[in-house]
């Protein structure tokens, strides 16, 4: 039986504070110290028989695989670890097309950066587990494509490749996708970052050839909460950052629609992945990202 | 489409104004960015497309709803051209009451009578009435049956003559006739005092004919009553008379004086054409009575009796009087005020005889001219207090001495001595000429009072006085105060030379007279009355009749009014205890009968066109079709319809 991580509740993290923070590589910490506090074992373990190394022993590991006889030569608390059996390859892929670009609050993350900071929290977790972890930048083509690889380095070239700026591109996910597809030869979880703004033909397609060549799938829906409750006022000129495309409209008049429709896609889009057996998570810019990480981890412990 | 007032369409600029705000309120402000446009596309594309309509629409109403209402008052009508047809007739009546002399008004309304046959269905009549200003009894019209009706039953009235208003008027309405035929019928007996005043030089306007009656009989025997008055003294009243004679060269005629049916003198007179004859006649009188109501008749009655009656009233001991108090003159000093007094018992119009403060109560219906201490003394000051609270009238010339002081602070009013002068004597000015005091005067000009100099006066001030006059301090110079149910009249300077200059000038005598008729007229004394004239009644609820003269008229109940008596008579205001009686009798230049010298002079007022001038036809023409045509209603009820549409819509572009 294939076991399954289930997570305590944890404490949520300062969404204002984590955005104030500089740098992808301190908000990816941040949000790993956050999300470990909270669990009582650790999350980093094998099932390989075959011993690796020792290690100190940290706050949630499990006391079963304390080293006593060690503890009692040396009165320091040693962790054995043992090579994993099977390591894991992760992708991360990252939507930078243009309505990713959007951030309702004046000081808040927009969903690019909240993509970014979550990438990046997720990659540096995986490094921990050991597993080979890798970027896929998705625009208008696939701009940039980092080979998964287990090593600190490979993780320092993933956080600067996240944090490039890749201008203004064509927004394409699907294609870029597909793109990406070839170059993920091994098995592997690909986690996608995106608000899925995007025809469902072309992504189920995608989807359905990322699930062909095995992948175990984990979308992460990365929203604003202005796009979710709509909640604007008096009448305006909506601009569209995608394409530029402009229409005046009075919220009040526009609001029950929108919310329906928007509500039919974000049904549509959960259903489309879960139907191909891919892990669906709808994230808000507003909260902590902790949820995308339990997510990997339940996918993990699954797969493994 | 015409308009009627096409000035208000001027106001249709005013869709100006939605116009330029929908251009400024046309685009929203706020620009939102958002992520895509996917999900609030349609909707929102269509709720624009609709809210734009909506704008438009709305827009497009408000536009409409200034213009409807633009148009509307400018009364818009469909103008059709004029066509000729028909006559079209006035018959200008001459209503003054020469016309009853001998058969005059029966002949001549025979012959108007005649002329009115030779109309027929679809012709155009009216009648209009000369005097004394005027008037449509029918307004023209096509209903020759209203017009035959109201002929026959018309009577003449008791007023003057005058031709020239009547003549323009019928003249103006026969042009602007869509008639083939207009005639101006004139039903008048061609007195000179009628056409005096008309520019024969000026026709009638083309098209307009004129028809004259054949000349009228000349009058045999014709005298008049051209005044009559009524004075007292303790054992008898002292009736003035004046009678002229027009017809023939001399004649003898019989005065006899009546109260009600009570004959109580006559005198035979002979009178010689032009003259003017005098009488008077002495009436005795019980010591108890102080009122008489007299009627005067000419006897044998000649051919025009209207004349031939006139009426006086007496009413208390001192009417028409004005009281004085004694003063001691200065050296140099005269007595102006006696003097101005005294001129006024001579003059026609509205005499006034002087008299002496009595020494026990003063008769309320004379007028008090107090300018010394005397007045003021202990004992006088409850007379005069008393005769205001009676209603009397006091005219008080401010001279500043110790008890008249006195009596003015315990009335409320403050005197204060004007400055000694400078360079420049003082003047009075800022006279209140809307005042029935100073009306009358101020038609003539106010020119000779501001050129009056003031060597010394005083500032009048209290609560309730009504300013007349200011000095150039702006301070009151003169003023009406009233005191119980009297009212007091300050003048703030004595009408003595050292004062002022004021007493040796021109204006003095003819002032005090205009200011002492108007006191009178204002209820305190009897004035004298002609028909037409208006009479303010004393402010109290009261009864309102007639006691003598021809015709009768219902007592009315009436509080606060002005009549205008049409009859002459005595008429009789009740009010309480209290009576005020007025004498209304004719403007006798009527009664000179002669006609105009020169036929030819009112034949020549015959249109020289015989043409009538179209573009005064079309132009009344369509005044009429726009004052018949209601179209603007419609417009207006467009308008309402509009209105609320346009509210709603408003309301809901107003996001």
């Amino acid at each position: 039986m294939v076991g399954t991580l289930t997570l305590p509740s944890m404490k949520p993290l300062d969404i204002e504070l984590l955005s104030d923070l500089p740098g992808l590589e301190l908000k990816a910490r941040y949000v790993m110290d956050g999300f470990l506090s909270g669990l009582h074992r650790s999350p980093y373990k094998g099932f390989s028989v075959e011993f690796a190394q020792y290690r100190a022993y940290q706050p949630g590991d499990d006391l079963r695989r304390l080293d006593w006889r060690l503890y009692g030569r040396t009165d320091r608390l040693q962790v054995r670890e043992y090579e994993a059996e099977t390591q894991m390859r992760v992708i991360v892929c990252v939507d930078v097309s243009p309505s990713m670009r959007y951030g309702s609050a004046t000081k808040g993350l927009t969903k690019l950066d909240y993509a970014r900071m979550v990438a990046a929290s997720l990659a540096m977790l995986a490094q921990r587990q050991r597993d080979a972890v890798g970027l896929a930048v998705l625009g208008g083509k696939l701009e940039d494509f980092l080979r998964p690889k287990s090593s600190l380095s490979n993780l320092h070239t993933l956080w600067s490749l996240l944090e490039r700026d890749p201008g203004r591109v064509a927004p394409r996910l699907a294609a870029s996708l597909q793109e990406a597809a070839p170059l993920m030869r091994r098995r592997g979880i690909v986690v996608i970052l995106s608000d899925f703004y995007e025809d469902m033909e072309p992504l189920r397609a995608a989807l359905r050839r990322l699930r062909h060549a095995r992948h175990d799938v984990i979308a992460l829906q990365i929203l604003d909460p202005a796009e979710i409750d709509f909640n604007f006022e008096g009448r305006g000129t909506f601009v569209d950052l995608e394409t530029g495309a402009r229409i005046k409209a009075g919220v009040d008049e526009i609001r029950e629609s929108y919310l329906e429709r928007f509500g039919n896609f974000l049904k549509e889009t959960r259903e489309m992945f879960r139907d191909h057996g891919a892990d669906f998570e709808l994230l808000r810019t507003d909260r902590d990202p902790l949820p995308a990480l339990s997510a990997y981890l339940a996918r993990r412990e699954h797969l493994l | 489409m015409n308009w009627l007032f096409p000035g208000f369409l001027m106001a249709a600029a005013l869709v100006g104004v939605p116009v330029v705000l929908h251009f400024l309120r046309g685009k929203p402000r706020t620009i939102i960015p958002f992520p895509t446009l996917r999900f609030l596309g349609p909707s929102a594309l269509r709720e624009t497309r609709q809210h734009r309509i909506r704008r438009w629409l709305t827009l497009l109403m408000r536009c409409a709803l200034i213009a409807l209402l633009a148009a509307a008052f400018a009364r818009p009508f469909w103008a059709k051209p004029p066509t000729l047809n028909g006559k079209a007739m006035v018959i200008a009546v001459d209503n003054s009451y020469s016309m009853t002399a001998v058969d005059h008004w029966a002949k001549l309304k025979v012959w108007a009578a005649s002329q009115l046959g030779g109309l027929k269905a679809g012709d155009r009549a009216g009648i209009l009435l000369m005097n004394p200003t005027p008037r449509w009894l029918v307004p023209m019209t096509p209903n020759l049956e209203q017009v035959r009706t109201a002929m026959a039953t018309l009577t003449p009235g008791w007023q003057t003559t005058h031709y020239d208003p009547a003549l323009r008027l019928a003249g103006q309405t026969l042009a602007q006739t869509a008639a083939k035929q207009r005639t101006l019928v004139w039903m008048g007996d061609q007195q000179r005092l009628g056409w005096s005043g008309v520019d024969f030089a000026k026709p009638l306007p083309a098209g307009v004919k004129i028809l004259f009656p054949d000349e009228l009989l000349p009058v045999a025997q014709q005298a008049a009553i051209t005044r009559l008055q009524v004075g007292g003294t303790d054992r008898k009243f002292v009736v003035e008379a004046a009678v002229r004679l027009y017809e023939p060269v001399v004649a003898k005629r019989t005065l006899v004086l009546r109260e009600g049916t009570k004959e109580l003198a006559r005198q035979e007179i002979e009178l010689n054409v032009g003259d003017e004859q005098k009488v008077a006649i002495s009436i005795p009188k019980e010591p108890t009575q102080t009122e008489l109501a007299l009627t005067a008749t000419l006897e044998p009655v000649d051919n025009l009796p209207a004349d031939d009656s006139a009426y006086a009233v007496f009413q208390g001991e001192q009417g028409s009087k004005i009281l004085l108090d004694t003063v001691e003159m200065a050296e140099n000093e005269a007595d102006y005020l006696a003097h101005a007094v005294d001129s006024m018992g001579v003059v026609q119009e509205q005499p006034f005889r002087r008299g002496d403060l009595p020494a026990g109560a003063w008769p309320v219906r004379s007028i008090a001219m107090l300018r010394g201490e005397e007045a003021f003394g202990s004992e006088r000051a409850k007379c005069l207090d008393q005769f205001l609270a009676d209603g009397g009238t006091v005219w008080i010339w401010v001279t500043g001495e110790p008890q008249q002081k006195s009596w003015l602070e315990r009335h409320q009013v403050k005197i204060t001595p004007l400055p000694l002068p400078g360079a420049e004597l003082h003047h009075w000015q800022d006279f209140d000429v809307e005042s029935p005091l100073l009306s009358d005067y101020a038609q003539n000009g106010l020119l000779p009072l501001l050129r009056i100099e003031f060597e010394a006066g005083w500032s009048l001030q209290s609560p309730g006085l009504e300013g007349l006059a200011n000095w150039e301090n702006k301070t009151v110079a003169a003023g009406v105060l009233g005191v119980g149910r009297g009212r007091v009249v300050l003048f703030g300077f004595p009408p003595s030379r050292a004062a002022s200059n004021w007493p040796g000038q021109s204006s003095f005598v003819p002032f005090l007279h205009q200011m002492l008729t108007a006191l009178s007229a204002q209820g305190s004394l009897t004035p004298v009355l002609r028909v037409g004239q208006a009479i303010v009644l004393p402010a109290e609820k009261g009864t309102w009749s007639k006691i003598a003269g021809s015709g009768a008229l219902a007592p009315q109940e009436i509080a606060h009014a002005a009549v205008t008596p049409e009859e002459p008579g005595i008429y009789e205001y009740r009010s309480g205890n209290n009576v005020w009686r007025y004498a209304v009798n004719l403007d006798t230049q009527e009664s000179d009968l002669t006609p105009w010298p020169q036929k030819s002079d009112w034949l020549a007022l015959q249109s020289k066109d015989p043409n009538p001038e179209m573009k005064a036809v079309a132009d009344a023409a369509t005044q009429e079709q726009g004052s018949q045509q209601n179209n603007w209603w419609w417009m207006v009820a467009l308008a309402l319809v509009l209105l609320p549409m346009e509210l709603a819509l408003a309301n809901r572009t107003s996001l």
